[in-house]
């Protein structure tokens, strides 16, 4: 074969080449489309079957420190809770960011448990947070919030908690990507 | 809204992102790919420079060859502008350019139709183009411009094709590449080819064309006798002529150049008229077979005395010495023109690949009009401006022209043909701020027409 | 795990089309007498399989798509080097840019195997930073000059460009920054007190200071535009704040516009992107010869080893897809566009599907590292964009991109697995 026929060859050689790259690109493409995870399964796919779970929450972080359950404030009728009301010694929690909350805020009464299963009564649909990730127990110099060894953890500013803090009035904390703000009138 | 939520718009925002590129690859690699491909400064198309075919004189003598991967002109500064240059650094330009793709060989196919030629016959090398250039004879024209600013073309009457085109100053394409930076700014532009691009005011010559237009469009008939007394009121200002001719007939008008009587006529065909015959001439289109011809441009001015100065060849009339050519070699063929030409054939190997079609002869004047014309030319050489241009023996009819122009003093034109009575070649001569054409254009006519009938 | 057998016969088409394309490249090239490229098919193939059998055995979990494309654009891009090689004078290009590719594999494969977790990174984060700030300074006082920009250490034969390695250590500093700072952010932000989120604009301020300050002192303007990129989407990722990126893109465009009229290269650049036929035998030389090869090019190319990429100056590295887009033809070029469409996709996925906020961050980083990399250099070289001198990820020829980018791939990869590691590290 001479060298003009295999030049003149070649030139039709690139299509195949392109094919091949075509193929590549078709495949990949397949492949990725097979492997899309669906919205839902994104949503709670943070633990699914197989990856690890962070152990049991450390002793250090987490340390159950036990406060009392305050009874209910006397004097504070439910009925009159509300964010326009200002009874002394109201507490609540004001949703700043990260979604919708109550326009009336969140009484805190009872303990709260923040997380993202059914039974918390504060529930955050974020991979980022844990199932039970914190809890904010009223207490009569202020409510103690605790972190429950979550994995992104709870944070007061730019502190992550390591253990029970005591909020004061405008304090602001984060679960995931939604933030609080404690309110105390 | 969580960070997940995030990372999805910012996905989404960079994956669109990728749309522009693919957009605009496909707007410069399919949309404009000839575009960019046919640009003078794209020397891709030049690479395979030792496989492109010859420039051929119209004897088959070398104009322009590839040797050891450059490209060699033998005439040198001769076909400087007109031929001129392929180089990889600069790119090509002039008829080189022109005539690229048909000279172009390749080393490596570059389209279906190249790599299946390559496969069939193993064909690589370009074809060459033959031009309707003498090479002697463009030696001669080239000779005559020795220290003048000019052109100098010479056009076959029968066949209307162009027999030399000669340039001053030019350039030396051996040692292009080196004088670049100083050409490129020099202000005597050595790079513009003057026969065919060059564009000047036609000045007296275009004489010839008032008088044919207006005889042709019954404005004025060849007995009309005109009153000059040295000036006329043009419009808005008094124009002046060369001497008080008293009453001449057209005929003595054109053998004198007397100003007022054509000035007169170019009132009379108005301005639109003028443009009507330049565009019936031919002067207005391009020329595809001479390619980087340019076009002539008629009277944009909208002064009052445009009509009058068009008529004498002035005003903002600007026309090159090829369109000069074209409309003295009509009036010599008794009113027919031919669109002139500068290649003639396309050959591999001596057998011819391409030829253009064969000129289509147009009728633009009636017979006895270019005879009027014609016989007046023919008084101008034998007792009026242009009797420098005379050849013993031969008759020589022709026009000057002493143009101004705002770059100095005028310059000076020659137009004609010979033989007066059975023409065979027609010359332009353009001599740049030499002063009045009679006196220095018309005498190298006489010896390029007496060296191009000799041929 | 039905992925597998689909990543094993992506990893068989890439090898077909780098035995394929060599064998064109050689052919098409025979007038130049180019050495052998089997030695070097053979290194890559070797390099690459070994990277993908050992990263499924060590970390089965690992994203099994990320090798694959990655080779493909590593074995497209070689083969332009090395059809460029004898083109441009140094026969030997290809074989050295064959060895780095084995070198970045083995890096990958070192990754797969260091000890521990990903999330270990997070900290070192002023560590990374620190290195990161020293390198860079460090090359602009005391680096080797080439084409009047300090961007090179020298190591007897070996260029060393440290830049390559501080994009990715400032990636894992500001994913790890960021998560731990985001909440502050956002929350001195929201602050009802109208106290100024003075840090957060600093730490704003200080992004756009270093890609004005890389802009000026080094006159890198590719680099300012990744630096820039990169520092806002995290931003934006980490902290959701359109109003403070909008801010930052106003800075960004107010100092562009300062840079444009105060600093003459800054000037020549836009210039030559703008009307590169203006001045195409100086200032616009390789934008209009870039732009006449992809012209050349057209919708199918030329044809490996047959078409004339030598002639646009840096074909090599800066514009290897000038390269590729003429040879490959618009329809390679796209094809190979949408290859880093779809690893940017995937990295991003890794992201989405990280189990903490770092992870999340660091592979979104890194996806938007990659993106903006191949989008300012492909942009540069079609003009949509001044053209810079970056690298394009995988193809250009260096070595130390080629390491960095297979760092790179390394960390998405142990992002990517994490889950199924068993409780040894």
């Amino acid at each position: 074969m001479t060298l003009e026929l295999s030049e003149g060859l070649l030139y039709f050689l690139k299509y195949p080449l392109l094919l091949l790259l075509y193929v590549f690109l078709a495949t990949a493409l397949r492949a990725m489309a097979a492997a899309l995870p669906g919205p839902k399964e994104l949503a709670t796919h943070q633990t699914p079957a197989g990856r690890r779970r962070l152990p049991t929450p450390s002793p250090g972080r987490t340390a159950e420190t036990p406060v009392p359950v305050p009874a209910p404030v006397p004097g504070n009728p439910p009925e009159a809770f509300g964010p326009t009301t200002r009874i002394p010694g109201r507490e609540w929690l004001e949703v700043v960011a990260g979604m919708e909350g109550p326009a009336d805020g969140i009484p805190l009464q009872a303990p709260i448990l923040f997380g993202r299963l059914a039974d918390c009564p504060v529930r955050i649909p974020d991979p980022f947070v844990s199932g039970h990730h914190a809890r904010l127990t009223p207490g009569p110099e202020g409510p103690v919030l605790e972190d429950l060894g979550s994995r992104n953890g709870t944070w007061l500013g730019q502190i992550r908690l390591e253990g029970p803090v005591r909020l004061q009035d405008g304090d602001h904390f984060a679960v995931g990507d939604v933030t609080f703000r404690y309110h105390r009138t | 809204m969580a960070i997940k939520a995030r990372v999805r718009v910012v996905a989404l925002f960079l994956l669109m992102l990728f749309l522009a590129p693919v957009v605009n690859l496909t707007r410069l690699q399919v949309l404009r790919s000839e575009e960019l491909s046919q640009r003078p400064d794209n020397s891709r198309t030049l690479e395979d420079l030792s496989l492109r075919g010859s420039l051929l004189d119209r004897t088959g003598q070398l104009l322009a060859q590839s040797r050891e991967g450059r490209r060699v002109y033998p005439l040198g500064p001769l076909t400087g502008p007109l031929l001129g240059y392929m180089t990889g650094r600069l790119g090509s330009a002039g008829l080189e350019a022109s005539l690229e793709a048909r000279t172009a060989g390749y080393a490596v196919p570059r389209t279906p139709k190249q790599a299946w030629n390559l496969v069939a016959r193993g064909e690589r090398r370009g074809d060459d183009v033959v031009l309707t250039l003498d090479r002697d004879l463009q030696k001669v024209a080239w000779d005559l411009l020795e220290g003048s600013r000019g052109a100098v073309l010479v056009l076959d009457i029968p066949t209307a094709e162009i027999l030399a085109v000669a340039s001053r100053p030019s350039f030396d394409p051996a040692t292009l590449e080196a004088d670049w930076e100083r050409l490129r700014v020099d202000p005597s532009a050595p790079l513009i080819e003057r026969g065919t691009q060059g564009l000047y005011p036609p000045g007296s010559t275009f004489k010839i064309l008032t008088m044919a237009g207006a005889l042709a469009d019954g404005r004025t008939a060849a007995d009309e006798v005109f009153a000059c007394t040295g000036s006329m009121d043009a419009g808005n200002f008094i124009l002046h002529d060369n001497a008080v001719h008293g009453p001449v007939r057209l005929e003595e008008a054109l053998v004198v150049s007397c100003n007022v009587t054509f000035a007169t006529l170019g009132q009379r065909l108005g301005v639109d008229g003028l443009r009507r015959w330049m565009d019936a001439f031919g002067l207005l289109e391009a020329m595809p077979l001479v390619p980087n011809a340019a076009e002539a441009r008629p009277v944009h001015s909208g002064a009052p005395s445009a009509a009058a100065e068009a008529g004498i060849g002035q005003a903002d009339l600007l026309v090159s010495p090829l369109a000069m050519a074209r409309v003295t070699a009509a009036v010599a063929r008794g009113g027919i023109d031919l669109e002139p030409r500068l290649v003639r054939a396309q050959t591999r190997r001596g057998q011819e690949t391409w030829r253009p079609a064969a000129p289509s002869a147009r009728r633009v004047l009636p017979q006895a009009v270019a005879e009027q014309v014609r016989r007046a030319m023919a008084a101008v050489v034998a007792r009026g401006t242009g009797g420098a241009a005379a050849l013993p023996g031969v008759a020589v009819a022709g026009k000057t022209g002493t143009a101004e122009n705002p770059h100095g003093a005028p310059h000076a034109w020659f137009v004609g043909y010979a033989p007066a009575r059975d023409p065979e070649v027609a010359v332009a001569i353009l001599l740049e701020n030499a002063g009045g054409g009679g006196a220095h254009a018309a005498p190298l006519a006489s010896r390029l027409l007496q060296q191009a009938l000799s041929r | 795990m039905s992925r597998r057998p689909s990543a094993f016969l992506l990893m068989a088409l890439v090898s077909a089309i780098l035995v394929l394309g060599a064998a064109l490249a050689q052919a098409g090239l025979s007038r130049l007498d180019p050495p052998s490229p089997w030695p070097s098919v053979g290194l890559l193939l070797g390099a690459f399989w070994a990277g993908w059998l050992l990263s499924h055995l060590r970390r089965p979990a690992g994203d099994s798509m990320l090798l694959p494309l990655s080779t493909l654009l590593c074995s497209v891009g070689w083969l332009e080097v090395y059809r460029l090689g004898p083109a441009i004078g140094s026969p030997a290009l290809g074989e050295r840019q064959a060895w780095w590719i084995a070198l970045g594999v083995l890096v990958f494969i070192l990754s797969l195997f260091v000890p521990g977790d990903y999330r270990a990174l997070e900290d070192y984060k002023y560590s990374c930073l620190l290195t990161g700030v020293f390198l860079q300074l460090a090359v602009m006082l005391f680096g080797t000059e080439i084409n009047g920009a300090r961007l090179w250490f020298e190591f007897g034969p070996v260029l060393f460009q440290p830049v390559e390695v501080v994009k990715i250590l400032l990636v894992v500093f500001l994913a790890a920054f960021l998560r731990q700072f985001r909440h502050w952010i956002r929350l001195s932000l929201l602050s009802p007190e109208g106290r100024l989120p003075r840090k957060a604009l600093l730490l704003l301020g200080l992004g756009w200071a270093c890609a004005e300050g890389v802009l000026v002192l080094q006159k890198d303007l590719g680099m300012a535009l990744l630096l820039f990129g990169l520092f806002l989407s995290m931003f934006f990722l980490s902290t959701g704040r359109r109003d403070l990126v909008a801010l930052s893109a106003v800075l960004a465009g107010v100092g562009s516009w300062v840079c444009y009229h105060l600093f003459g290269h800054v000037r020549v650049r836009v210039g030559a992107w703008l009307d590169p036929f203006a001045d195409p035998q100086g200032q616009g030389y390789q934008m209009s010869q870039a732009l006449y090869a992809l012209a050349s090019g057209g919708l199918d190319g030329s044809g490996l080893g047959m078409g004339r990429p030598f002639l646009v100056p840096e074909a090599y590295t800066d514009f290897i897809f000038v390269a590729l887009a003429e040879e490959w033809g618009m329809l390679g070029a796209v094809g190979v566009l949408m290859v880093y469409m779809m690893l940017v996709t995937r990295a991003f996925r890794i992201a989405l599907w990280a189990g903490d906020e770092f992870g999340t961050l660091l592979a979104a980083g890194l996806a938007t590292l990659v993106a903006w990399q191949t989008l300012i250099l492909v942009g540069g070289t079609v003009q949509l964009a001044p053209m810079t001198g970056i690298t394009l990820p995988f193809m250009s020829y260096g070595g130390s991109s080629m390491l960095a980018n297979f760092l790179l791939l390394g960390i998405l990869w142990r992002i990517s697995a994490v889950g199924e590691v068993s409780g040894g590290d």
